[in-house]
């Protein structure tokens, strides 16, 4: 059951197009997360379905009625924001409360309401706190517990956890997800974090200028970019990208790099591939691992640098002109300049025309 | 209508403001402009049209230049003096003295005092037969004179000391916190480069606070142009005309000459001025935002 | 802070004096005696003020304007309170300080809610062109008012309100709005875009988070607006003197009336104690809010 419809929406300020036709499809209980470096018009469009913004072209339909033009408040909506956005002036409890006091709800129905939330957050004992009085971390509870003592249709989150530090975005990332599979309400989430979003969503929207590049689970996402742009902007370290033509000898594709030929006979094209087509071919660190033996395609390259990062260990290599990097066991640290071999899953290999930047 | 309220409040409540300003401020404006264009005497009368008849007359007026003049001398004088002693005091209270936020107050409480207030008290303390020359005779030194009020060569002095005295403390209080506000560390790199105290101020320190002399400068420019009743209580334009400013002529035209014309003439060109000064600032400002 | 001024105790083992430190005392004295000669040219004509206020007008006449009162007296203040003659009537400035008061407070507090809503509106609730409106309304602190002064004068006749108390609370509102427009609408920006967002998806409209969400977070600025305001219309001169009648003047006409007036004697008793009365005021607010004071004076030193 679709719950959230977007369709052919353009916003524009003057002569600058932050959305460009944008068509998203969400179903009911889905969590989906639009990712994108910052200015690709993701808090935009979130700002949008929520009606804080208004649309220059288009349609918004939430569960199943047309809300284009339709107040924020009467969205049956709740948006939790980075700054958190708590009231200043008001206790926690208030805060929880305000919205449904607003809404002309008995004091007496909201009060159980608002414990009961505060306790599933573990911030009950902080209710009569102001805002000021609490950390990052509690106030970024507060701010999710006041959304969810509303119990909206829909979840709105604006980058709600880049303001805390590293092992408490961790923490929180993990019980927005528990919150997530206990309630199945659907929601939005914007993130410039791509942990955050391959973690998170059910489905993932990749944002750019504007558009949006490729709308999947974040395994496909990852692992099957649609174009050269979320092929690049997934992963850390960044997919390796290799430069070449592609050469079809006698029904064998194989992808010409310059240092190395690649076979290509088991990649699944979407388009039929050229002789001579000018291509890059992208594959992702932990698909380039030091050969065991037995691997169907290795290379001898030499190691230029390595990085310990705890967990693993990154290994730029010299390849061509060019340089590529493997993510290595933490166990194999090869020595700078002498020779190793590497092997390259070619099950994992992406393949984009050079000139389009489009996967075929 | 209810959902045209709704989307559009910010509108709605701005638009009486928008409204009173646009008749009180706008239409006014362009109402004395008209006016100055006409032969108006006591009241405004628009088939007189005389086209620039009155601003020609004006700058004709021995009057007029007296006044005009004089904003630039008394401006000129009273920007430098306020400002070099206004930098000069913020700089020594800048040292970590005992009882600063004494000293503070009592260099800014005269901003609190109206420019009336102002004028009456210095009215006084210039008084040959009754302030300082009466006080420094007492002390023995009886050649000593005082005549600024009574001298129209030396009247011009009588306001910018009032103005100073009561202006200075603002002035003061903005070179401060642009003191304040610059880097301990420039401090301490000086200090390790074996650098005096002075030359650190004339050379790092003053340069750094450019942005506040341009902002202290405009501030009293506009405060200059629009000086009357500093001068209405001090010396009513006295003696004679020599302290007069186009202000006390714009409003003597105005309710005691009974010539508007020449009045709203008067006044148009005390807006040129403010503009003259503002338009460049305004560019600059905005120029180094971009 | 030049740190090579700094006093740092470092007395010598024998307890005489280093040179260095001998000179950082020096220059310390000379810093001092400095700030002391600045101290008494800002002081000075208050005391003069205050203490001549309480002599009597024999005195003053022996003796000039430096010295204590030899034997004070608060006729000075009676007289310019109640009694004192300011054109053809004697009743002294009372009269005149209620209308300065019956004129200055409502002024003040229509035109910072104007202010605050008009700031609010423009900060809060921006929609195309708010810029320009910002603008508009700001420019206003810029104009010379002689500019509008003949025009305002019709229009109070034509209103009927020419010489009256409300007449000038209506002049002071309205050109109240620039000043007040840009003091709020500047701090009104600090205050967080997601805060409004926020109240608005949970059902807040318009007035009701101008009045419990950001009016609640703006005491100090209130503050400094009604200190700027306050201080501005009571001390104003133009306006007055321009449009009011000789039963509606306020203070600073009545006192410039009484003081530069060309009859009789000049009681310099009587015209100290009424300066004093006429500044004290806006030098109370400066003395009990000194830092808010001088906000408002910085923000309100480009308005006309």
């Amino acid at each position: 059951m679709i719950d959230i419809r977007i369709s052919n929406c353009n916003k524009s300020y003057g002569s600058l197009r932050v959305l460009k036709d944008i068509n998203l499809e969400i179903e009911r209980g889905e969590f989906i997360v639009l990712l994108g470096p910052s200015g690709c018009g993701k808090s935009t469009l979130l700002h949008i379905v929520a009606g804080l913004d208004r649309l220059s072209s288009g349609e918004i339909e939430i569960g199943g009625r047309d809300v284009t033009d339709v107040e924020p408040k009467d969205r049956d909506i709740a948006m939790v924001f980075q700054s958190y956005a708590l009231y200043p002036t008001m206790s926690v409890r208030s805060n929880m409360e305000f919205g449904l006091r607003m809404r002309g709800k008995p004091l007496s129905e909201i009060r159980p309401l608002v414990e009961e939330k505060a306790r599933m957050l573990h911030i009950d004992h902080l209710l009569d706190r102001r805002p000021s009085q609490l950390s990052g971390g509690q106030r970024q509870r507060v701010a999710i517990g006041r959304a969810l003592v509303r119990d909206p249709k829909v979840f709105l989150f604006d980058e709600p956890l880049s303001n805390l530090d590293a092992k408490l975005r961790a923490s929180m990332r993990t019980e927005i997800k528990k919150l997530h599979l206990t309630l199945g309400t659907t929601a939005i989430y914007v993130t410039h974090d791509q942990l955050e979003a391959m973690t998170l969503a059910t489905r993932m929207v990749v944002m750019k200028a504007g558009e949006i590049q490729q709308v999947g689970k974040p395994e496909e996402v990852y692992h099957r970019p649609v174009n050269l742009f979320v092929a690049d902007f997934l992963g850390n370290p960044g997919m390796n990208f290799m430069k070449g033509h592609l050469r079809i000898d006698g029904g064998h594709v194989v992808a010409d790099v310059g240092a190395a030929t690649i076979p290509l006979d088991g990649y699944a094209f979407a388009t039929p591939p050229a002789d001579g087509q000018a291509v890059v071919v992208g594959l992702r660190p932990e698909s380039v691992q030091p050969a065991t033996g037995g691997e169907a395609f290795v290379l001898t390259l030499k190691p230029t640098l390595t990085e310990h990062t705890g967990s693993d260990n990154l290994v730029v290599l010299a390849m061509g002109g060019e340089e590529i990097v493997g993510k290595f066991p933490t166990e194999t640290l090869p020595k700078l300049g002498e020779p190793v071999t590497v092997s390259f899953d070619l099950g994992r290999l992406s393949v984009f025309d050079a000139e389009t930047e489009r996967r075929i | 209508m209810r959902r045209f309220l709704q989307r559009h409040v910010s509108q709605v409540a701005l638009s009486p403001s928008l409204a009173l300003i646009a008749i009180f401020l706008y239409g006014f404006i362009a109402y004395t402009a008209a006016v100055s264009t006409t032969n108006s005497k006591a009241f405004p009368r628009f088939d007189s049209f005389v086209g620039l008849e009155q601003y020609w007359r004006l700058f004709h007026t021995p009057r007029w230049h007296v006044a005009f003049t004089n904003m630039f001398l008394f401006g000129g004088l009273f920007l430098l003096v306020t400002i070099s002693l206004g930098l000069v005091i913020a700089i020594l209270i800048d040292q970590r003295i005992r009882a600063e936020s004494f000293f503070r107050s009592i260099v800014m409480y005269p901003m609190a005092m109206s420019f009336v207030v102002t004028g009456i008290i210095w009215q006084w303390l210039l008084n040959p037969t009754l302030g300082i020359e009466v006080m420094v005779h007492q002390l023995g030194f009886t050649s000593f004179r005082l005549d600024w009020l009574t001298n129209p060569d030396t009247v011009i002095w009588a306001l910018v000391v009032a103005a100073f005295w009561q202006g200075c403390g603002l002035v003061m209080a903005l070179f401060l916190a642009g003191l304040r506000g610059i880097d301990e560390d420039i401090w301490k790199a000086a200090a390790v480069d074996g650098i005096p105290a002075w030359r650190v101020y004339v050379y790092i320190v003053i340069p750094m606070l450019a942005p506040v002399f341009l902002t202290v400068v405009v501030l009293l420019s506009l405060s200059i142009v629009r000086a009357f009743d500093l001068v209405v209580a001090l010396t009513n334009g006295g003696p004679g005309v020599s302290s007069d400013l186009p202000s006390v002529f714009m409003f003597d035209m105005a309710f005691r000459r009974t010539n508007l014309g020449l009045s709203a003439a008067s006044a148009v060109v005390m807006l040129g001025t403010v503009l003259a000064i503002l338009i460049p600032y305004l560019y600059v400002e905005t120029r180094e935002r971009a | 802070m030049p740190a090579s001024t700094q006093v740092t105790p470092q007395a010598t083992r024998s307890g005489w004096l280093t040179p260095r430190r001998r000179k950082a005392i020096l220059t310390r004295g000379v810093l001092y005696l400095l700030l002391v000669i600045i101290a008494l040219f800002f002081a000075g004509p208050l005391y003069i003020l205050l203490s001549t206020s309480f002599k009597t007008m024999p005195e003053i006449q022996s003796g000039g304007l430096m010295t204590l009162p030899h034997e004070p007296t608060v006729q000075p203040w009676v007289t310019a309170w109640g009694e004192a003659c300011i054109g053809i009537t004697c009743g002294g400035l009372k009269g005149y300080f209620g209308n300065s008061m019956v004129m200055t407070i409502p002024a003040v507090l229509i035109s910072v809610m104007i202010g605050a809503i008009n700031g609010y509106a423009l900060a809060k609730w921006p929609f195309p062109g708010a810029r320009f409106v910002f603008a508009a309304l700001v420019a206003g602190n810029f104009v010379p008012f002689q500019v509008v002064l003949a025009p305002v004068a019709v229009t109070l006749r034509t209103l009927g309100l020419f010489g009256s108390v409300e007449g000038l609370i209506l002049i002071h509102v309205i050109y109240g709005i620039p000043i007040t427009t840009m003091l709020f609408r500047n701090f009104f920006l600090s205050v967080p875009n997601d805060l409004i967002k926020a109240a608005r998806i949970d059902g807040a409209g318009f007035f009701w988070i101008f009045f419990r969400i950001v009016l609640p977070l703006s005491p100090s600025v209130i503050v400094v607006a009604l200190i700027l305001q306050f201080t501005g219309i009571w001390n104003d001169f133009l306006f007055a003197v321009s449009f009011s009648n000789p039963s509606s003047a306020p203070m600073t006409v009545a006192l410039n009336n009484l003081v530069n007036s060309n009859f009789g004697v000049k009681e310099y008793n009587v015209h100290m104690a009424a300066t004093v009365i006429a500044a004290a005021p806006t030098l109370i607010l400066y003395i009990l809010l000194g830092r808010y004071f001088l906000r408002g004076m910085t923000a309100g030193a480009v308005k006309g």
